[in-house]
């Protein structure tokens, strides 16, 4: 194995730690003459961790989703885009039925007595319309081009009229509440996005953001009600609610308590950076006993 | 350690068709599922403390929406959404790293305080790292990235980028090749051969 022939299903399996004692050998052999690939295998931890989930990361993809929302909602650059190509031909196609149907009305027309009923109107009207619509600067219904598109339509009017009490925005109240300084306000809008949207990403994390508030404000016993209710619910458990409860615990003097919530956080987050708290903790805790 | 791309629920191409209708609910339901996708990718790309991470990520959001028309409904739409995302971020990187390169990594040290001290020579090789591989051709830069920093393996990459596993090879063999120069650069040491 030369310097450029780089073995990367070994370092797959280093990076797991599934290697056997002379792949280790033929790998670390490598390794010694190519810094790129020891590199690789000595950041491969660093990078998962940094890659590892967060608690504020649905605070920022919600707040990134609705910004991009907003943004391609403004833009009409960005929010038209090209339609499929076979849209276009079926638009194509429609346009030469319909002004091939229309040249041969206007024929018969001319053709026929000026007496004579008119013929059909009824097949004749549809006939021009349909194809207009889809070569159309927005279009958002394209693919069923004959559709008339209300219900497609309507959305959007619906969204930009409502009001902007969402869970989102009661979010983004209470951080900025919390920003100013404000906690009991801030306290007070995590209860009510709460209360009003139980199930979201945003009442989820709320319930660290809104433990760790009261915590700082000496009420350990609500900041533990706040922690639970984060660890009870689904999504991710984040290491800041586990530290959090631990911390209230300790304020409630329930020594038995914290030591388990501080050994369950280092469990599921040896690498935490509250591990090394922990860790003082438990010391601090177990003497305490 | 890495979300495979192969693994992604069924029910994520059926809300990518549902957003090709653009109707803002459907397009949020699609953002909202291809999210951490895109989070990891840039933020893997520009670190985790990076000013313009958040940015972006909704860069990340509108590309993908677009580029929504030409996905072929092939190859797994989370690698699709991840290739989208390392490119923008590597644009991105490019963009901004004479502007915040020194501050960024105070940046990152102060954000994952408290650290032990081991750490801050790992996190300073780590932003070492992203910043060389930026500096690869594009092509080499985005399939390191998508190996080294995210954790593909080569099929991966190969079924995110939609060439051969040998191109892939290709690209990681020479894209190696410049990083082990610019590394030996990098640590002071005049490289033997000139860097293209």
């Amino acid at each position: 194995m030369t310097a450029d022939q780089h073995p990367e299903d070994l370092i797959d399996r280093a990076v797991q730690g599934r290697l056997e004692p002379a792949e280790q050998a033929a790998l670390n052999h490598h390794l010694a003459g190519c810094a790129a690939c020891a590199a690789h295998v000595s950041l491969a931890p660093r990078f998962a961790r940094d890659l590892a989930p967060q608690a504020r990361d649905a605070a920022l993809d919600q707040r990134a989703i609705e910004a991009a929302m907003a943004r391609m909602q403004q833009s009409p650059s960005l929010r038209r885009r090209p339609a499929p190509s076979w849209v276009r031909w079926a638009a194509a196609v429609a346009l030469l039925v319909s002004v091939t149907a229309g040249a041969a009305v206007i024929g018969h027309r001319i053709v026929s007595r000026p007496a004579s009923p008119p013929p059909a109107p009824a097949v004749e009207r549809p006939a021009p319309r349909a194809p207009v619509r889809p070569v159309g600067p927005a279009p958002a219904e394209a693919p069923v081009p004959d559709e008339a598109p209300p219900a497609k339509a309507t959305p959007p009017a619906r969204a930009s009229a409502q009001p902007a009490v969402t869970a989102a925005a009661l979010f983004e109240r209470a951080e900025q509440q919390r920003r100013e300084g404000r906690v009991d306000a801030a306290v007070a809008t995590f209860r009510r996005l709460q209360s009003a949207f139980p199930a979201t990403a945003e009442a989820h994390l709320s319930y660290a953001l809104a433990g760790q508030l009261l915590l700082k404000q000496g009420r350990p016993g609500d900041a533990l009600a706040q922690f639970d209710r984060n660890l009870r619910s689904d999504g991710e458990v984040g290491e800041e609610a586990l530290a959090g409860r631990a911390t209230a615990l300790e304020q409630l003097h329930r020594t038995a308590d914290a030591i388990a919530a501080w050994k369950s956080l280092l469990a599921r987050y040896p690498g935490s950076v509250y591990a090394e708290r922990a860790r003082a903790r438990l010391d601090a805790l177990n003497e305490r006993r | 350690m890495v979300p495979s791309p192969k693994a992604e629920p069924a029910s994520l191409d059926g809300l990518a068709r549902e957003a090709l209708g653009q109707v803002p609910d459907a397009i949020r339901k699609f953002l909202a599922a291809i999210a951490p996708a895109i989070r990891r990718a840039c933020r893997g790309v520009m670190g985790a403390g990076h000013t313009d991470l958040e940015d972006t990520i909704q860069d990340c959001f509108i590309d993908a929406t677009r580029a929504l028309p030409s996905y072929r409904f092939q190859g797994g739409l989370l690698a699709y959404v991840t290739k989208i995302a390392v490119r923008r971020a590597l644009a991105s990187r490019r963009r901004s790293v004479a502007r915040v390169r020194h501050l960024q990594l105070l940046e990152d040290l102060h954000d994952e305080l408290p650290v032990p001290d081991a750490n801050v020579e790992e996190i300073e090789r780590a932003e070492v790292m992203r910043d060389l591989i930026r500096r690869l051709r594009p092509v080499q830069a985005e399939t390191l990235v998508l190996r080294v920093v995210l954790g593909f393996s080569v099929e991966e990459i190969a079924l995110s980028t939609e060439v051969s596993v040998n191109t892939v090879k290709t690209r990681l063999r020479l894209g190696k090749k410049t990083l082990r120069q610019l590394l030996t650069v990098h640590a002071g040491q005049a490289p033997r051969t000139p860097i293209r």
